[in-house]
């Protein structure tokens, strides 16, 4: 399972999703799609062998967990 | 509290939420800092360390230049004040061009709080550099006990 964590007015949401088996892969994939396209920015987080994180712009370069944060602007 | 009444807590409460997650994504020595200081520092490839502070404006401050930079998310995505706090930090670790790109950066020190004065000296001490011109002692800042903390 694949884990995306989305920053938003309730702290944060969880989405899981299966690439093998397909399970809410479509969901995510949609999701993914939809946020980027409203400028919110994902990254590669907790990754394997100590790799730092990373900026990542497409769904299947998604690593085990991804972090994607809300569009930003100068104050 | 229960795990159950724990988990309920976090559901309901955004803040708690935001506060418990950006913890998750801390280094040891930020997450101490975040307590202490109420501001962390993250290193930058090619921009230096930065501080962030625990604040809604103009809370990114160069530890090298002391040049304060804002950097906020849009009107249509509101989110908690820690989760706007790791969206800075993911922003200035992986995709500084974007920080540049987006913050606005002002060199006035003139409305900053006690508590990011002493914070930034303790951090630019930390690194070897002056701090006579931002010094306020650390003791006389009183730091306020928060939910959020």
């Amino acid at each position: 399972m694949k884990t995306i964590t989305v920053l938003n007015s309730r702290g944060d949401t969880v989405v899981k999703f299966d690439e093998v088996t397909g399970k809410a892969e479509a969901e995510a994939l949609a999701l993914f799609k939809r946020l980027m396209r409203s400028g919110h920015a994902a990254f590669k987080v907790n990754r394997a062998n100590g790799l730092p994180d990373e900026r990542v712009a497409e769904f299947y370069a998604l690593e085990q967990d991804t972090l994607i944060v809300p569009n930003v602007v100068g104050g | 509290m229960s795990l159950a009444a724990e988990m309920l807590f976090f559901r309901a409460d955004p803040c708690a939420r935001a506060e418990r997650l950006i913890k998750r994504f801390l280094t040891p020595q930020q997450r101490q800092d975040y307590k202490q200081l109420w501001g962390f520092v993250v290193e930058t490839r090619d921009l230096g360390p930065f501080l962030i502070m625990w604040d809604i404006a103009y809370n990114i401050i160069s530890v090298r230049t002391g040049e304060r930079f804002c950097l906020k998310t849009t009107e249509e995505s509101p989110i908690p004040l820690a989760d706007l706090l790791l969206t800075q930090k993911m922003i200035l670790e992986c995709d500084p061009n974007l920080f540049v790109a987006r913050a606005n950066m002002t060199d006035s020190w003139s409305r900053v709080t006690e508590r990011t004065r002493a914070a930034f000296c303790v951090v630019r001490a930390r690194y070897g550099m002056p701090t006579h011109a931002y010094e306020i002692r650390l003791h006389e800042c009183a730091y306020e006990d928060s939910q959020c903390h």
